[in-house]
């Protein structure tokens, strides 16, 4: 028995507590991690954070760099096109940031692509290199692109792959998910249904293919459809923003 | 059936005694039960036993060692034992070691026992509470989880979108729509938005602004305020969306064939009035969300005090502007509104009349009938001017009290004439001319654009000048008529007036 360890611990407890204030956010994280804090005092302590959108005008340049970063980051089309709309800011500052983290996140992408492709190259017949590939294409495709020519471009590539993958394991969900997606992105709507509804089929658990679904009956303006979808869909309340879709659709 | 304890007990018991007495039979077999030693070596096994399991336990073994020390004693001195022998000194004293010994090591063991049950039941304490703890830990990674992401996801809270309202309210009225829309896309991610304004006196809605659509040609149309979608939301008077929408296949229909399709219908209610309507025209599915919705229904309440805010200070603006009596532009607003329109006049060289009104016996009015009636007679003069004029005309006060002044763009001396005219007629034909009305007395200046007048100021002292002369005109001409009138009068024989 570790006695003073032993005494230490009687004397904690019967020590008053004094309330552990975060200084930033990193510290409130850790904080709760370990306890110091309960749930409520997180939570409080987040509202008094400055928004994300707002700490891109803060007065300090280094706080206004990880702004835009935070931004660039999350990596979804409603960033992206925040990043675009910052282009645009009246602050020349805002706008050389926002500028040089696009630049760096297709540059990310281009060299991914590129290393994936020169993997490729070595072994023509990986099927695990080949869908990271197409991945790569419809990530760059939905998030990057404006001009639709070239996002059609990069979106017909990912196709081709994901067909020769297809034609080796055509029961693999994954493959066809992401092929019924790109058919949503070009607005294939018919051959979106078809592959989607597949990939529900063979996994009942797919909360992405439900929703992309969804999405597809929505835009057809079917919304019967996306209301019976979005009631049968397994999604987790920790996929925040699908969750809250599946609440305003829930009936 | 004998518990794992009491085994063990027995088996320990057991176990020492065998082998202090294996220990005396092998070693020291001359002294069978080590009799006349002293301390007795069976003190071990009682000091052990009390040692390892207490007090009873100790006793036990003290009995059970006095019992075979006596049997030893019994055997050793057989055929000639007396009991007397169990009472001797060296006997007895191992007999009271032994219990002695049993008690205190006992007694000893017994108290450690208690405190380290009392320890062992403050670990398992401890044991259950960082259980507890880890259980809790797990729970609270989860929410937390769910909490930076929510966090994460959301750009924007309430406490900015509560800011970014209330920054709107130094906005003017259109200024404000504009933003209105462009604040709505910015926090629920859609990607067209229109803003529409109810007027209820022409029973049409019109969109005021949009934020999004490619062209702006369109911003200002007009729309049938109680058809299709928008009558809809009237008789609800609450946020509609597809969703409510698709639920009922006739309100589908409705919405199918109207021509400003949105997600989302979100009222602007001013005092349970709703005075516009704010729509989602466009918005990614994964945006219309239940989040999406809340945010929507925030920025309509928000923008209330802000859009209520707007028109007051329109208000007021207008009041500094309005004479709140004659509801007549004043004199400085009058004169900044003519000077736009004698700068088109300068630069079309088109014609431009100004005519300077001035009223007297007002005050004869005020004496005689009191403040309420003069403010009557106010009102009165400014609705018959007004009924005067055409749409494109201005009025105001004049810079002087009981004057007003006409601005008459297109139109040249003639048409001023003939404005004056009406004027004239109006005075004097109307029905419901009030009895103080014979004290009223207009008289007219006027001045008609020219290419040598280079400014308003110009034309405006020219108006003036002509309405002194005017008046001097006037009076000089009803003197000159009073004495003529003095002289019929007075020249008349019979001394009655003709």
């Amino acid at each position: 028995m570790n006695w003073e360890r032993y005494l230490e611990l009687k004397r904690e407890r019967h020590r008053p507590q004094n309330r552990f204030r975060p200084e930033n956010e990193i510290e409130a994280k850790q904080a709760l991690a370990l306890g110091l804090i309960d749930i409520g005092q997180y939570v409080e302590y987040s509202l008094t954070l400055e928004p994300l959108l707002d700490s891109v005008h803060d007065p300090d340049p280094d706080v206004r760099k990880q702004a835009i970063r935070k931004i660039a980051e999350q990596r979804t089309p409603f960033s992206i096109r925040m990043l675009h709309n910052m282009l645009l800011d009246e602050d020349e500052e805002v706008r050389l940031y926002t500028a040089s983290e696009l630049d760096r996140l297709e540059g990310e992408m281009q060299k991914h692509i590129h290393q994936l492709r020169k993997k490729l190259i070595e072994n023509p017949n990986q099927l695990e290199i080949r869908f990271k590939l197409a991945k790569a294409y419809i990530e760059y495709a939905r998030l990057l692109l404006l001009d639709n020519n070239l996002r059609q471009f990069f979106l017909n590539k990912a196709i081709g792959i994901l067909n020769r993958n297809i034609a080796l394991q055509p029961n693999n969900p994954d493959y066809l998910f992401y092929r019924g997606w790109v058919y949503q992105m070009q607005g294939n709507y018919q051959k979106a249904i078809t592959d989607l509804t597949k990939t529900i089929k063979l996994n009942k658990r797919f909360a992405m293919a439900f929703l992309i679904l969804a999405e597809v009956y929505f835009e057809l303006g079917e919304y019967h459809y996306v209301k019976w979808i979005m009631n049968v869909i397994p999604v987790k309340k920790q996929q925040v923003e699908e969750y809250n879709v599946h609440l305003y659709w829930k009936t | 059936m004998l518990t794992k304890y009491l085994k063990d007990v027995i088996f320990s018991m057991a176990t020492f005694f065998l082998l202090v007495i294996s220990v005396n039979i092998m070693l020291f077999p001359d002294t069978p039960g080590f009799l006349g030693l002293n301390p007795h070596p069976y003190l071990i096994v009682v000091l052990l036993m009390s040692g390892r399991f207490g007090l009873k336990e100790g006793l036990l073994a003290a009995l059970l060692a006095s019992i075979i020390l006596s049997v030893y004693v019994f055997l050793e001195n057989q055929p000639y034992f007396s009991w007397s022998l169990l009472v001797e000194k060296s006997f007895l004293l191992s007999i009271i070691s032994y219990f002695l010994a049993a008690l205190i090591v006992g007694e000893m063991r017994g108290f450690n026992k208690s405190y380290e049950r009392t320890l062992r039941r403050e670990n398992i304490e401890l044991k259950e509470e960082r259980t507890r703890l880890k259980e809790q830990l797990e729970i609270v990674t989860e929410i937390k989880e769910e909490l930076e992401n929510r966090i994460i996801g959301q750009e924007e809270t309430v406490h900015s979108l509560y800011q970014s309202i209330k920054a709107l309210e130094t906005l003017n009225e259109k200024q404000f729509y504009q933003a209105l829309t462009q604040l709505t896309a910015r926090f629920t991610g859609a990607t067209k938005v229109s803003l529409y304004m109810i007027n209820y006196s022409q029973d049409s809605i019109q969109r005021v602004a949009q934020y999004g659509w490619p062209d702006e040609e369109g911003v200002q149309k007009k729309f049938p305020l109680y058809e299709d979608i928008f009558g809809l939301v009237l008789k609800f008077n609450r946020m509609l969306t597809i969703k409510e929408i698709s639920d009922d296949s006739e309100h589908l229909s409705i919405w199918e064939k109207c021509s400003h399709k949105a997600y989302a219908y979100v009222p602007i209610s001013m005092a349970s009035v709703i005075v516009g309507i704010l729509t989602v025209d466009d918005i990614p599915f994964l945006k219309l969300n239940i989040s999406t919705i809340r945010i929507l229904a925030l920025i309509a309440e928000l923008a209330v005090p802000a859009l209520k805010n707007i028109i007051k200070y329109q208000d007021l603006q207008e009041m500094v502007k309005i004479d709140p009596i004659t509801e007549l532009l004043k004199y400085d607003s009058f004169v900044n509104v003519a000077e736009v329109e004698f700068k088109k006049t300068v630069r079309y060289q088109l014609d431009f009349s100004l005519l300077f009104v001035e009223v007297t016996g007002l005050m004869q009015i005020k004496n005689r009938y009191g403040h309420d009636v003069h403010i009557e007679a106010l009102k009165w003069i400014s609705r018959k001017l007004q009924q005067a004029l055409r749409s494109i005309d201005i009025i105001g006060l004049g810079p002087q009290t009981c004057q007003f002044v006409l601005a008459l763009p297109v139109t040249n001396m003639e048409g001023m004439l003939a404005v004056i005219d009406r004027i004239k007629k109006l005075e004097k034909c109307a029905a419901d001319a009030p009895q103080w009305c014979k004290y009223l007395h207009l008289y007219y200046g006027t001045a008609s654009y020219h290419p040598s007048l280079d400014s308003l100021d110009s034309m405006i002292k020219l108006a003036q000048n002509s309405l002194k002369l005017n008046k001097a005109f006037k009076l000089r001409t009803k003197s000159s008529k009073k004495l003529r009138d003095k002289k019929d009068e007075l020249g008349t024989v019979s001394g009655v007036k003709a």
